[in-house]
């Protein structure tokens, strides 16, 4: 009985392991599906570089130094004009 | 179900080795397909390390005398609760225990991670598959939970009656799981250095980690203090044990992290710094577990003569070269141009907070190695007493309490000092109307009154500031107060969670400043009928019960309380004789008010009526619980997902 309940576990535990591998050869045959894969990945790789655009690139006031949207005229925390030029 | 246990360990083991190989492999040459397979790796340890987990619980629960774990840390007559949480009473369940939270918090960081911080990810999830080895190598050979016992026995040793507590079956896990926790930041960290990204991306991977990690150990520390005052029966709550010392070290320092990571958000500097903070958390926590398993020092909470001590040590070893090696490498990474704004700026608090963390964790390191630092250089043992601590640590933390009102009060940009005072002089007020009222009531220990007046500073500062923003976004979106402040913490529940945790903070130095300099105590031996005077409580001894239960002798103290001639009700405090741990143990009695506890121990009893009894009386240790209770709260706020479309305001104060 444990014998059996132990090789059951061992071959899932190896499935898994294993599963990228088989999936990846199958997969040249659906060759779609791979690509939609590879879409998915691309959108995660843009929002990515957008995610760290903003955390970059974001905008502070000028005046008391708090984080404001790039579209915003006046700053929400002090009131200061944030289009200066 | 014990082989079964077994190999499941033991394919934990390919499966987390498997993952580590594979991961730091497919990073070196940028294959996706093996990284996916290391992936699988890492989450099938964790589902073969919760099988295990469970197939231990239902041996426990089931009484399979078969293992001996389950022999030497249960019986039939523990009920279930006290049963799931031997799991963890014993060296090698809490070790299982800590590794299946390991095997939980790194399977759940590689998914969320997997997409978001890809470049990242590689790397520090085949640090965290290398520490689950190590943890489940342990597991099948020094530690194995599921031995199986020499002779069939009938019936188990159960457990400990000292830790037949409701704090006992949490307390545990949360600061294994605390300890766990503290991988993933020092997976990520490492993660940044091998990839060479300085960046903030890993201290956005890392953050809600730390944060846990960090809210574990705070409130499994709090919830110990509390065990240790309600069932031990010292009249205390922490006595800078070794190994309490353990848990308390990489909580300051994850504390450290929490603000320098803030500001290293805000300025682009402390990279530097944050990774050793991270790093040296880490250290501690496996240099933690190392004290507490290998008997080096003495503590109630040791498990000694397991062997694991020298293990834990090549391992600490092995983890703090492989950090200063992958620093060296990467030096030119850390250094960073821009020259650090004045000290009277955010900045420059929050590097003092950091500088007061980091020095207290030093000093209680210090204090904590100081026996064998001794014995190793004078050739004497000498134990470093409470009082070190007490001088040392009191005047730091009243230092940082103090700071986390002064930060209130700075900005992260140059302020001239002129409205900053100005801001001051409200919370100051508060402070001083607190010390004259304090006065007035009887307080006068120069020391104490300090530390309240920080407190109510402190305190004060922060209220003020929240309703400083409330008001501001009340006034902007035009809303009720309510609305305003449930926005406002949806908008940055990290920051607002940070304010909940400072106050928690004030309200605990208000409970520990308050039993450690008014506290009194007494002995007394009474025959019913007598009576014991304590400040204004009259304890009124009117004789002994005695019972009995299937496993204990119990004897029960009948006390009535009075104060000015009006009573105020009964205490019993119990003394029990355990059969199988052959052990007396005391109940302690406790009465609680906002104002003061009265703490009745029954010390022991006699044949004709007298009984010995001790009495303290505690001021203010109910605020260090409640205390507990606000940063618990504080911490799952900071916790709680920021809000969508709530712009980026102030979002950037996140875990402050």
């Amino acid at each position: 009985m444990s014998t059996a309940v132990a090789v059951i576990i061992s071959v899932l535990v190896f499935g898994c392991i294993a599963y990228p591998f088989v999936r990846r050869m199958a997969g040249v045959r659906r060759e779609s599906v791979r690509g939609r894969a590879e879409y998915a990945d691309l959108d995660a790789e843009i929002e990515n570089r957008v995610r760290e655009l903003r955390e970059s690139g974001a905008c502070f006031c000028p005046r008391c130094g708090r984080k404001v949207n790039e579209a915003d005229r006046f700053c929400a925390g002090c009131g200061a004009s944030l289009r200066q030029e | 179900m014990a082989e079964i246990g077994s190999v499941c360990l033991v394919l934990a083991l390919v499966a987390s080795v498997y993952s580590a190989a594979a991961f730091i492999a497919s990073e070196k040459g940028r294959y996706r397909v093996l990284a996916e397979s290391a992936r699988n790796g890492l989450l099938a340890t964790c589902g073969l390390v919760s099988l295990s987990v469970v197939l231990l619980v239902a041996a426990l629960l089931t009484h399979d005398f078969g293992i001996q774990y389950v022999v030497s840390y249960s019986s039939r007559s523990m009920s279930v609760p006290y049963l799931v949480s031997a799991l963890w009473a014993g060296n090698d369940g809490s070790l299982l225990t800590m590794t299946w939270l390991l095997a939980v918090f790194s399977a759940v960081a590689v998914v969320r991670s997997w997409r978001r911080d890809r470049e990242l990810v590689g790397y520090a999830a085949a640090v965290m598959a290398v520490t689950e080895a190590f943890l489940v190598l342990l597991l099948v050979s020094v530690a194995d939970p599921f031995e199986q016992s020499v002779v069939a026995a009938a019936e188990g040793a159960g457990l400990n009656p000292l830790l037949e507590n409701p704090a006992m079956i949490v307390h545990p896990p949360l600061l294994l799981g605390g300890y766990a926790g503290l991988t993933i930041p020092f997976a990520f960290a490492m993660s940044s250095l091998a990839t060479g990204q300085p960046g903030i991306r890993w201290l956005t991977a890392v953050r809600g980690w730390a944060v846990a990690a960090w809210l574990f150990l705070g409130v499994g520390n709090i919830i110990g203090a509390w065990w240790a005052y309600v069932e031990l029966g010292w009249g205390g709550y922490w006595s800078w044990d070794p190994v309490e010392n353990a848990g308390l070290m990489p909580m300051l320092i994850i504390t450290a992290f929490l603000h320098s990571s803030v500001a290293q958000r805000r300025t682009g500097r402390f990279y530097a710094w944050n990774l050793a903070l991270v790093a040296l958390a880490f250290f501690l926590a496996v240099f933690g577990t190392f004290l507490t398993r290998s008997g080096i020092l003495s503590s109630v909470h040791t498990f000694t003569g397991t062997g694991l001590g020298g293990l834990f040590a090549g391992f600490l070893g092995a983890a703090v070269i492989a950090f200063l090696v992958m620093v060296v490498v990467r030096r030119s990474k850390l250094r960073n141009g821009t020259p650090a704004a004045s000290m009277i700026s955010r900045e420059g608090t929050f590097l003092l907070t950091n500088v007061l963390f980091v020095g207290t964790t030093a000093l209680v390191l210090l204090g904590t190695l100081f026996p064998l630092l001794s014995e190793v250089f004078a050739g004497t043992r000498i134990e470093v007493g409470e009082s070190f601590y007490n001088r040392v640590a009191g005047p730091l933390f009243l230092v940082i309490l103090g700071l986390v009102g002064i930060c209130s009060f700075t900005r992260w940009q140059k302020r001239s000092v002129r409205p900053m005072f100005a801001d001051m002089a409200a919370p100051l007020v508060v402070g001083l109307v607190a010390v004259a009222v304090l006065i007035g009531v009887g307080v006068r220990q120069a020391y104490a009154v300090t530390g309240l007046f920080v407190c109510a500073f402190a305190v004060s500062a922060v209220f003020i500031r929240w309703l400083g923003e409330l008001r501001g976004r009340r006034n902007a979106r035009r809303t009720g107060y309510l609305a305003a402040g449930i926005g406002l913490v949806r908008s940055a529940p990290g920051r607002y969670g940070g304010y909940m945790v400072h106050i928690g903070m004030v309200l605990i130095a208000v409970g520990v400043i308050g039993s450690s300099f008014y506290g009194s105590e007494r002995e007394a031996v009474v025959s019913p009928g007598d009576t014991v005077v304590m400040g204004d409580y009259e304890l009124i001894y009117e004789g002994t019960d005695r019972y009995e239960t299937p496993d204990r002798l119990v004897v029960t103290a009948r006390v009535a309380v009075e104060s000015g001639g009006k009573s105020l009700g009964r205490l019993s405090p119990e003394r029990y004789f355990h059969r199988t741990y052959k052990q007396p143990v005391s109940e302690v009695a406790i009465r609680t008010t906002l104002v003061e506890d009265l703490y009745v121990v029954l010390l022991g009893t006699d044949e004709d009526g007298t009984a010995a009894l001790k009495v303290l009386v505690n001021p203010a240790v109910l605020w260090i619980w409640v205390g507990g209770g606000v940063l618990l709260v504080g911490g799952l706020v900071a916790l709680w997902p920021r809000a969508r479309h709530e712009g980026d305001m102030g979002s950037e104060d996140r875990g402050q």
